[in-house]
C-alpha cells in the first residue's frame, strides 16, 4: 500500500457532464487511521472520491463511518494521533497529504474552508464574533485590520445576521444557535475558498432554522461558484441540497452516484437500508420504520470480505470472504456481490 | 464580606494577643518589670487592667476610627526600639510609633517586591505553562515541569542563601548582601525571584492544565481551520479561556507575596511587613503585631475582590449586577 499504488480512480468511465469536467479534489486510496491500545482504528480505509468543480457531493453514512476524518483528513486537522498513513488527496496540482504545514496554513481557510457541526462550541467564547471573522482575511487575503472589520461587516450582513455593527463586538454566548452557525459560515466564506466542507452543518439546529441555513449555504456556494463537500446523515438534505451522493461505510464509500438515480435506484443493500428509514409521504402512522440490523462494524477489527456482510439480509459465503469492489450500474457505481433490483427484499 | 471578615480577624488577634504568653508590659518594662508598682502603673497606662470586652471594644474603636494606635515604642519600650532601630538601620526611614504609619510604610515595600515577583511570574510562569502544554508529553514539557517542581520544593530559606553565594560571593553580580533600595534598584532582583519560586510550580501546572484542556477544543479546530498561525491560536483564541483557572491561583499567589514574604525579607534584610511581623511578635509590640495582622487579612480580602473582577476582563460572560 504505498502512497500513490493501487489508486482506483473514481469515474474512469462517468457519464453524462462529468466526463468533460476536471476533479477539483482527488481523493486517491485514503487510509487515515489512529493508534489506540485496542489496535489501529481504520477510520478511513482506502477512500476514492472526486469532486468535480461546481459540484455539491452529498457524503451520507451513519455515525462512525468516517465521513468526518475524510474531511478532517483534508485539512489536515485530525485529533490525536489519526494520521492520514496512505493514499493521496490532490488539490490543484499539490497533494495535501504531503504538504508542509506552511503550505496547508494557506489552504485552511484561504482555499477550502469548513463549516463544522457544534455551533455551540466550535467558536471562541472569547473573542468578539466580528474579530473571530476578520481574521482568517487578514491573513489569506492580506487586508489590514480596518478592511478586514468593513468586510466582516458585509458578510454579516450577507449570512442575515441583523444590524451588523451593534454584532460585530458581540460575544458567542449572546447568539442563538442559528445565528452562532450563519456566523461559522461567514468565517467560512470569508476569503472565498474554492471548496467548501460541510460538516453536519445543521444537525445541532432546529429543525426550523436546519432549512434556513441549508438554503443560506447553498445559495453562497452558488453565488461564490463555490464546490461543497456536504456531510450528513440526513437523505432529506441529500435529495434537496446535492448533485451526487457517496455512501460511506466503515471508512470505504460503498456507493457512489447522481442524487436521483441512488436515491430512486439504490443499489447497494446498505444504502437501501439508510433509505428503508427514512418515512416517507406514503407511509401511514402505525408503520414501522426498516431499521438495518446490528451495529456497524468495530473498526479495529473489521470483517473479511464485504464490510457490510454481518449487517446485509442478502449475504452469502462469497460475501464473507471476496471484498467487492465499486462497478458501474447505469449512472451509479456501487460495491456489491448481490446488485440486483432489490426492493423485494425491504418487502415493498 | 468585607466588614464581617475583619471583625472575626480582629476578634481572633485580639484574643490571642490577650490571653498569650507575650506580656506587653514586660516588653515596655524589660528589666524594670519585677517593681510591682511600676508594673501596675504601666499596665493601667496601656489600659490593660480593664476586663477583656471593654479592651476588645476600645481596640475596634481605635482601628475603625483610623487611628491604629501606637507602638509600644511610644511608652519607651526597650525591647520595640530596638525593632524599630533593626528596621530603619535597613533602609526604613520611619520614626514614627503610629501603628499606621509604620504598617503602611513597611508595606509598600513589601508591595514593590511583590510586584516584581508577580511580574516575574506571570512573564515566565506562564509562558513556560504555555510552552509545556504546547510541546505536551515531549522532552521540552517534561524538563519545564520537573524543573518548576525543584524551584518550588526548595524553601526560601535555602534559595536565597545559596544565589545570595552565588551572586554575591562566587560572580560578585550584586555588592550588597541585603537590604532595600527602591524598587527599580538592583538588589530587588534577587529577592523577587526568591519569592518567585515558590508559587512558580502552581501557576506553571495551572497554566499548562489550562492549555492542555482548550487544546482539543472545538473553537481551537476553528481557530486552525481558518489557516491561523499556531501563535496566534495560542494567543488569541486559547490564552483567555486557559488563564481563567490561572488567574484564581495568581490571585491566591498574590495575597501570600504580600503577606507571606517572611522569610524572604528576614534572609535579604528587606524591610517589608513580614519582617515586621516577626519583629513586633518577638518584643511583644503587640498593637504594631495586631496592626500587621489585621491588615493582612484586609489585603487578602482585597485580592481575592480584585480576582473576581478581573475573571470579567477575561470572561465576556461574566457579568456583574
Amino acid at each position: 500500500m504505498g502512497m500513490d499504488s493501487s489508486t482506483q480512480p473514481e469515474t474512469p468511465h462517468t457519464t453524462g457532464s462529468q466526463a468533460d469536467r476536471m476533479p477539483l479534489l482527488q481523493i486517491q486510496e485514503l487510509h487515515t487511521q489512529f493508534e489506540t491500545k485496542q489496535g489501529t482504528v481504520r477510520a478511513v480505509d482506502g477512500l476514492s472520491l472526486d469532486l468535480y468543480e461546481g459540484e455539491v457531493l452529498g457524503l451520507v453514512g451513519e455515525s462512525g463511518c468516517g465521513k468526518t476524518m475524510t474531511a478532517l483528513s483534508i485539512m489536515g486537522l485530525l485529533p490525536g494521533n489519526g494520521r492520514a498513513v496512505a493514499g493521496a488527496i490532490n488539490f490543484e496540482g499539490k497533494n495535501l497529504l504531503q504538504c508542509s504545514g506552511e503550505e496547508m496554513k494557506k489552504i485552511r481557510g484561504g482555499k477550502i474552508a469548513m463549516v463544522f457541526q457544534e455551533p455551540m462550541t466550535a467558536l471562541t467564547p472569547t473573542m468578539t464574533i466580528g474579530r473571530q471573522i476578520s481574521e482568517a482575511m487578514e491573513i489569506h487575503l492580506a487586508l489590514s485590520r480596518e478592511e478586514a472589520r468593513e468586510r466582516a461587516l458585509e458578510l454579516l450582513e450577507h449570512v442575515g445576521i441583523p444590524s451588523p455593527r451593534a454584532r460585530f463586538d458581540n460575544y458567542i454566548h449572546q447568539f442563538s444557535g442559528g445565528m452562532r452557525q450563519r456566523v461559522m459560515i461567514a468565517i467560512a466564506f470569508s476569503c472565498e475558498p474554492r471548496l467548501l466542507l460541510a460538516d453536519e452543518p445543521t444537525t445541532a439546529l432546529d429543525v426550523t432554522v436546519q432549512a434556513q441555513i441549508l438554503d443560506l449555504i447553498k445559495q453562497l456556494a452558488q453565488e461564490a461558484g463555490m464546490t461543497a463537500l456536504f456531510i450528513t446523515h440526513d437523505m432529506g438534505i441529500v435529495a434537496g441540497s446535492c448533485d451526487r451522493v457517496a455512501v460511506m461505510y466503515a471508512g470505504r464509500m460503498v456507493e457512489v452516484g447522481p442524487v436521483d438515480d441512488v436515491l430512486l435506484n439504490p443499489r447497494h443493500p446498505y444504502t437501501q437500508g439508510l433509505l428503508g428509514s427514512v418515512p416517507s409521504l406514503e407511509s401511514k402512522p402505525g408503520d414501522r420504520l426498516y431499521s438495518i440490523s446490528g451495529l456497524p462494524p468495530d473498526l479495529v477489527s473489521l470483517p473479511t470480505g464485504c464490510k457490510f456482510w454481518p449487517r446485509c439480509p442478502l449475504a452469502d459465503e462469497r460475501c464473507k470472504e471476496e471484498e467487492p469492489l465499486l462497478e458501474q450500474y447505469g449512472n451509479s457505481r456501487a460495491a456489491c456481490w448481490k446488485v440486483m433490483p432489490l426492493r423485494e427484499v425491504l418487502g415493498e | 464580606m468585607l466588614a464581617p471578615t475583619v471583625i472575626i480577624v480582629m476578634l481572633i488577634t485580639f484574643t490571642l494577643g490577650y490571653y498569650g504568653p507575650i506580656d506587653p508590659v514586660r516588653a515596655v518594662l524589660g528589666e524594670e518589670w519585677e517593681d510591682e508598682l511600676r508594673y501596675a502603673e504601666v499596665k493601667k497606662a496601656l489600659g490593660l487592667d480593664r476586663p477583656f470586652v471593654i479592651q476588645f471594644l476600645d481596640y475596634m474603636g481605635t482601628m475603625f476610627g483610623g487611628n491604629w494606635g501606637q507602638s509600644l515604642s511610644a511608652f519607651g519600650g526597650v525591647a520595640s526600639d530596638r525593632a524599630v532601630s533593626e528596621g530603619r538601620g535597613a533602609g526604613f526611614t520611619g520614626t514614627s510609633t503610629s501603628v499606621r504609619e509604620m504598617v503602611l510604610g513597611r508595606l509598600a515595600i513589601s508591595a514593590q517586591l511583590s510586584f516584581w515577583a508577580l511580574v516575574f511570574l506571570t512573564v515566565f510562569a506562564i509562558l513556560l505553562g504555555v510552552l509545556a502544554a504546547v510541546k505536551q508529553n515531549t522532552t521540552i514539557d517534561y524538563a519545564i515541569v520537573t524543573s518548576s517542581i525543584i524551584a518550588s520544593s526548595i524553601p526560601a530559606y535555602v534559595i536565597g542563601p545559596v544565589l545570595l553565594i552565588i551572586f554575591v560571593l562566587k560572580i560578585p553580580v550584586f555588592k550588597t548582601v541585603g537590604g532595600w533600595d527602591g524598587m527599580f534598584s538592583r538588589q530587588a532582583i534577587l529577592p523577587a525571584i526568591v519569592l518567585a519560586t515558590g508559587p512558580m510550580l502552581v501557576i506553571v501546572r495551572q497554566t499548562r492544565a489550562g492549555i492542555v484542556e482548550v487544546l482539543g477544543k472545538d473553537f481551537v479546530r476553528t481557530a486552525r481551520a481558518k489557516g491561523l498561525p499556531e501563535r496566534l491560536v495560542v494567543a488569541r483564541h486559547m490564552l483567555r479561556t486557559a488563564m481563567i483557572p490561572v488567574l484564581t491561583s495568581l490571585g491566591l499567589v498574590t495575597s501570600g507575596l504580600l503577606t507571606g514574604s517572611l522569610f524572604v525579607e528576614q534572609i535579604f534584610n528587606i524591610p517589608g511587613i513580614g519582617k515586621l511581623a516577626i519583629q513586633t511578635l518577638m518584643s511583644g509590640d503587640h498593637p504594631v503585631f495586631m496592626g500587621v495582622v489585621l491588615f493582612q487579612a484586609l489585603i487578602i480580602v482585597t485580592v481575592n475582590l480584585l480576582t473576581d473582577l478581573l475573571y470579567g476582563g477575561l470572561d465576556p460572560r461574566v457579568t456583574y449586577d
